[in-house]
């Protein structure tokens, strides 16, 4: 009996202990997830301020729509005029010419190289945030685009990524490995420190990085450590393609051309209250033609552009729907911060115009005649190399001037939004804080409960440096209080945003090739130079920016994508922005008839 | 840009239509397909028949023979707008040479005849699928279900010399009404287009007051039906599976004094064949068609033989061809 009894107690025992054993990781997890938050960054590639819906476009994003009407958007959010540098910024928290990318490795001008901070590539003596978050205690898993180097100690899974999938250079195919132009005919992969030769089936970019991303979270799911995801997108970028079935998604919603489209978009932001009313749009670009100018056959070949580039969008909206249901289902979405943002403005650039001319022509095209299509016909599918060129990365800009790679505001703004449970003012629009790519790091470790101050301090004493914005987005009431200064250098283009005012240097004929000032707060679209009228506060920010470049590293190129432009565009025309009416012909003559005219 | 024109080169390929000689009673595949106002095609065929019928209408049959026809023949056709529909008007001139060897119970200098064919014009109108279109708007279209109805109308004025058993002409008014019909698969891409064609048609026959031998010709009606399944395979290249039906054409002969003579039997003869076609360039295109009569026993009164067709297409359009030369 007492052998029985003492059998019977053994087992009790037994299954108690069981019982606790599982007990204990369980609640340590549920506390663990109550105390520190996932985190999970979307990043667009070359989408404009004004594409998806939140921010007054017109293509269909529901998905980021609902993330905004949840969240909080920003209006005031600068990343770089370029994708490598603002990804250095919002995986260091720091300049980009501090830690490796001053200028993209495909851009570096002779007197950058073998310059620090002009490697190319994200400099190993730095720590991203993966690295910190990672020492912290998450998990930290990373799908799309990297674009911070290629060589081993480079790829994700050495800077911080515990699982990786990755496109290492700046563009491809969106299907295949095949690369982006002639200097990168094939496109290298990276997962987990691996080098890809084929790619997993059915592979369409979008589509399989959230796959992976999806994986990646689920593979630890319920192991009580929170997750820090970075979702990469390589949409929008181009080429511009989508799955065979979406490419006639958008079959005539750009008909009306681009001006109309803006107009419509910057109505719809005044409506929201992304922009105040009274904006007004920049101008449109002088050499872009109105619309009603231009043969039905032109209308026809660049409104099917953007119907494709708006397809695309949607596809990724779609698949970050599909993310986002994948963390509403597994109730992962109680305890993840989510941030969606944009890597620079939208992409003017259209490398087979590019391509039929310049010094690498014959290089060039025989690598899109090889290996893309590019007739009308294809435009969009898989095989194809379509982009949507100025007129309507300006649309995507809208209300803003200029896009990617100036530095107008339509090269530096992003949308940026910030998705949590019960966020208090959910759906409201911060115009009033100024807020920077690189404040995204600080801002997490701050979250999980990890020193920003330690994470990557400045090494001058005036570096420029990412904060911890934390306090705004807790408690929106009190925004406001984010309006540093920041400043900007790319391709030697600068900018300097302080509070309301911004000094704008852009290389003619885009730019004057003088400084420029303008109120943003008043004037977001960038008409009205106010140098003339404030000059002393034009010299203030002018000292300002040198302060900027001085102390982090700019090294102004002696080579940019824009030499020769004075002579490869037409001239600007001899208007004055603000009175120059959309739809009226510019008229190309050239600067000295235009002065001549006393226009 | 570059390959718009040869979009158009490509559609127009096929666009000749039926001609007079009893061949042409096959459309052939991929013609009626939506192309842009004032696009212009000008064809040149060759096509070869080895049947045991007589030249001009398929009927005639005489069993055992082996009736070697030679046709070559320009075309021209238009797109232009009609009621805002697409119309094509079509012109065509065929010339021939006969050769029916020494089997046949003829004089000597009948075993081989030439010259200029019947003249057609005819017209076909867009029902449902291809309005008419300013190149922009045709560039941006997909294809598809497309139906027309056309109407051809092929004269006398052929070579004909009644004291010949066989002859270029027919030395009758003919009248073709169609309903060419076109379904598209999938995507309207080129490289991967699929299409379902449907072509039901009936040739009236007016009557020729000068047969061989004094009299005249009554013929009934004839029907055909023909079918193509195409695909591209490539991006510049398609294949088509063929298939025609052909019924009716009964000739009825009367004496010069208006009296029954005799009556031959019409034709009931299926064909199956396989049409190659390839985009050379932005404009010219070249199609190859080969078929054959299906075997339908030995009672002499069918048709059997082959007919093979080179077919050779410049097509061109005035604003895409601006547009393309500015490009270039």
């Amino acid at each position: 009996m007492a052998a029985k009894s003492g059998r019977i107690a053994t087992v009790v025992f037994s299954l108690l202990l069981a019982m606790f054993a599982c007990a204990i990781p369980a609640g340590a997890a549920a506390q663990d997830q109550q105390r520190r938050p996932n985190f999970l960054v979307i990043v667009a590639d070359d989408l404009g301020f004004s594409d998806v819906g939140a921010y007054g476009g017109e293509i269909r994003t529901p998905n980021i729509d609902r993330l905004a009407r949840q969240g909080l958007r920003f209006v005031n959010y600068y990343v770089g005029p370029s994708c490598s540098p603002t990804r250095s910024m919002l995986m260091t928290g720091l300049d980009n010419h501090v830690v490796g990318m001053g200028n993209m490795y495909e851009r570096t001008a002779p007197n950058q190289l073998e310059q620090p901070g002009y490697e190319g590539v994200l400099r190993t003596d730095f720590r991203t945030i993966a690295d910190a978050l990672r020492a912290g205690g998450y998990h930290t898993y990373m799908a799309g685009k990297w674009h911070l180097g290629k060589d081993p100690e480079h790829v994700p899974a050495a800077r911080g990524f515990e699982r990786s999938f990755s496109i290492l250079p700046g563009g491809g195919s969106h299907f295949s490995m095949t690369g982006i132009s002639g200097d990168e005919e094939v496109t290298q992969f990276n997962a987990d420190g691996e080098y890809l030769s084929r790619l997993p089936r059915n592979y369409y970019s979008t589509r399989t990085f959230t796959d992976q991303i999806i994986d990646y979270i689920e593979s630890n799911r319920g192991d009580g450590q929170p997750f820090f995801a970075y979702l990469a997108h390589q949409a929008v970028h181009d080429p511009i393609q989508v799955p065979r079935n979406w490419v006639r998604r958008y079959f005539g919603a750009y008909d009306d051309g681009w001006d109309a489209i803006r107009e419509r978009r910057l109505a719809r932001q005044i409506e929201m209250g992304i922009m105040p009313p009274g904006t007004r749009l920049s101008p449109r670009i002088w050499f872009v033609p109105q619309w009603d100018d231009l043969t039905g056959i032109a209308q026809a070949q660049s409104s099917r552009r953007m119907e494709v580039y708006a397809a695309m969008v949607e596809y990724m909206d779609m698949q970050i729907g599909r993310l986002l249901d994948y963390l509403e289902n597994t109730g992962l979405a109680e305890n993840t911060i989510i941030i969606f943002m944009s890597d620079n403005g939208a992409n003017p650039v259209d490398p087979l115009q590019s391509a039929r001319r310049g010094a690498g022509a014959l290089l060039d095209s025989n690598f899109y005649a090889t290996n893309y299509q590019t007739d009308f016909g294809s435009m969009g599918y898989p095989d194809s190399f379509t982009a949507v060129g100025t007129p309507w990365a300006q649309v995507s800009s809208t209300p803003l001037n200029g896009y990617k790679l100036t530095t107008f505001e339509g090269g530096l703004r992003s949308p940026l939004i910030v998705w949590r449970r019960h966020q208090a003012a959910a759906g409201s629009i911060n115009n009033a804080d100024i807020l920077h790519v690189s404040d995204i790091a600080p801002t997490l470790l701050d979250w999980a409960g990890l020193s920003p101050e330690e994470f990557n301090p400045p090494r001058e004493p005036n570096m420029q440096r990412g904060r911890s914005v934390r306090a705004v987005l807790d408690n929106p009431s009190a925004s406001g209080r984010f309006t540093a200064a920041r400043g900007t250098e790319m391709f030697g283009g600068r900018a300097y945003r302080d509070g309301p005012w911004k000094i704008t240097w852009m290389h003619e004929p885009y730019g004057s090739g003088e400084w420029q000032l303008f109120n943003l707060d008043e004037d977001p679209g960038e008409t009205t130079d106010l140098s003339q009228s404030m000059p002393e506060r034009r010299t203030a920010m002018i000292a300002a920016w040198e302060a900027y470049a001085a102390a982090n590293n700019v090294i102004l190129p002696d080579r940019t994508i824009y030499d020769g432009a004075v002579r490869s565009v037409p001239p600007r025309p001899p208007v004055d922005a603000p009175d120059w009416p959309r739809g009226a012909e510019p008229n190309f003559g050239t600067h000295e008839d235009a002065g001549d005219r006393g226009d | 840009m570059k390959r718009t024109l040869a979009m158009v080169g490509a559609a127009a390929a096929a666009l000749v239509i039926a001609a007079p000689p009893a061949y042409a009673e096959l459309d052939g595949a991929r013609i009626y397909w939506p192309l842009p106002k004032n696009t212009n095609i000008v064809g040149g065929f060759y096509v070869n028949g080895e049947a045991n019928a007589s030249f001009s209408n398929f009927t005639n049959i005489t069993p055992n023979v082996d009736i070697s026809s030679d046709v070559y023949m320009l075309t021209y056709t238009r797109i232009q707008p009609l009621f805002g529909r697409s119309i094509m008007w079509t012109g065509i001139l065929p010339a021939a040479t006969i050769n029916t060897g020494s089997v046949l119970p003829l004089p000597t200098d009948d075993t081989f005849v030439n010259g200029f064919g019947d003249i057609t014009l005819g017209g076909t109108v867009n029902l449902f699928g291809a309005p008419e279109m300013m190149a922009y708007e045709w560039l941006r279209s997909d294809v598809g279900f497309v139906m027309w109805a056309g109407a051809n109308v092929t004269a006398p004025t052929g070579a004909y010399d009644s004291d010949q058993t066989l002859n270029v002409g027919s030395n009758q008014w003919k009248v073709r009404l169609s309903l060419p019909m076109v379904q598209s698969f999938g995507r309207w891409r080129a490289g991967e287009r699929t299409t379902l064609e449907v072509m039901p048609a009936v040739t009236l026959f007016g009557d020729n007051d000068d047969a061989p031998g004094g009299g005249s010709i009554e013929q009934d009606p004839m029907y055909s039906v023909e079918a193509h399944i195409t695909r591209d395979m490539t991006r510049d290249a398609y294949i088509s599976l063929d298939y025609t039906w052909l019924s009716g054409g009964e000739e009825t002969l009367f004496n010069s004094a208006g009296s029954f003579v005799s009556e031959t039997d019409g034709v009931d003869a299926q064909l199956l064949g396989v049409t190659l076609g390839f985009q050379i360039n932005d404009n010219m295109s070249l199609q190859l068609t080969h078929m054959q009569t299906l075997d339908e026993g030995d009672t002499g009164f069918s048709l059997e033989g082959s007919v093979t067709k080179v077919r050779v297409s410049w097509a061109w359009h005035d604003v895409l061809q601006r547009v393309q030369d500015f490009r270039e």
